[in-house]
């Protein structure tokens, strides 16, 4: 029997303030169901914000979760720029 | 439990900025609650003949003031700032922040400052007010209080004063005497003012 194929990565655009730092913020991101890895590069570094590109891997990710985390946070999903269902 | 509290005053202060304010507003009352009970113990002593019931009734009374004034104002001003804060931040991100850990953290940051606050004052003072304590259970009489009493009311200014010259990475030394200055001044005013009376 073939396993359905789960939310295994996706690319999103994210504003977010400065603090929490992009540390702190990727190891909350990698506490979300489902997530096995975040990775994040900073796009572009403003007075008050900071656009990021993040990065999440992991098996079966918990999107509204993860939306969720983003949002406590203090950040904001701007765009969803790459999904792969594996 | 007491790991969990450092964690979440630690995260409080990261995200709010509230550390170096709770500092200053420590230092700041911790100066207001010993001049006070310096003011006390002095005026007391010099202009009139209290008993060490008398000035101890005086130094908790201004205290209490002190701790309460310290807590809602400071609540009061923080809470204000720390929620333009939040608005500002609103507004750059173009989303609420209702209910992120960030307007959390603030708003529990203003409560802290306020705690911290009023315990600054409160501790600050009892320092210089514990010689009359000790008259009251009758370990010391009220002369050698009166001195005590001085003694560590400078020497807690100066202590301070070594603390906010730590703060701003200057001379130690000139920073305590700038901050027994204060104390120094405080005794001279109500010294002459003695005379004057």
């Amino acid at each position: 029997m073939s396993k359905r194929p789960s939310l295994s990565r996706l690319v999103l655009d994210v504003l977010k303030p400065h603090i929490p730092d992009l540390i702190e913020f990727c190891r909350s991101l990698s506490e979300v169901e489902g997530v096995k890895k975040v990775s994040a590069v900073v796009v572009e570094v403003d007075a008050e914000t900071d656009t990021v590109k993040i990065t999440v891997e992991g098996r079966d990710i918990d999107f509204e979760a993860l939306k969720e985390r983003v949002r406590e946070l203090g950040g904001a999903i701007h765009s969803v720029d790459e999904v792969v269902f594996e | 439990m007491i790991r969990l509290l450092r964690g979440s005053i630690s995260r409080i202060m990261r995200y709010s900025g509230a550390g170096e304010f709770s500092r200053r507003y420590a230092v700041m009352n911790a100066f207001d609650g010993v001049v006070t009970i310096l003011g006390i113990v002095l005026g007391s002593t010099l202009l009139g003949e209290a008993s060490a019931g008398n000035v101890v009734a005086a130094g908790v009374g201004a205290l209490i003031a002190m701790a309460i004034s310290g807590v809602s104002g400071t609540y009061m001003a923080e809470r204000a700032e720390q929620e333009r804060r939040i608005r500002e931040l609103e507004e750059a991100m173009l989303t609420r922040l209702d209910n992120s850990i960030i307007a959390e953290a603030r708003k529990r940051a203003a409560v802290f400052s306020a705690i911290v606050d009023a315990l600054a004052a409160l501790l600050a003072g009892l320092v210089p007010l514990s010689p009359y304590f000790a008259v009251l259970s009758g370990l010391l009489n009220l002369h050698l209080a009166f001195y005590i009493s001085l003694g560590l009311s400078l020497s807690f200014l100066f202590t301070l004063g070594l603390f906010l010259g730590r703060i701003a990475r200057s001379n130690l030394i000139i920073s305590g005497l700038k901050s027994l200055a204060i104390g120094a001044a405080t005794i001279l005013l109500i010294t002459l003012l003695n005379l004057f009376l």
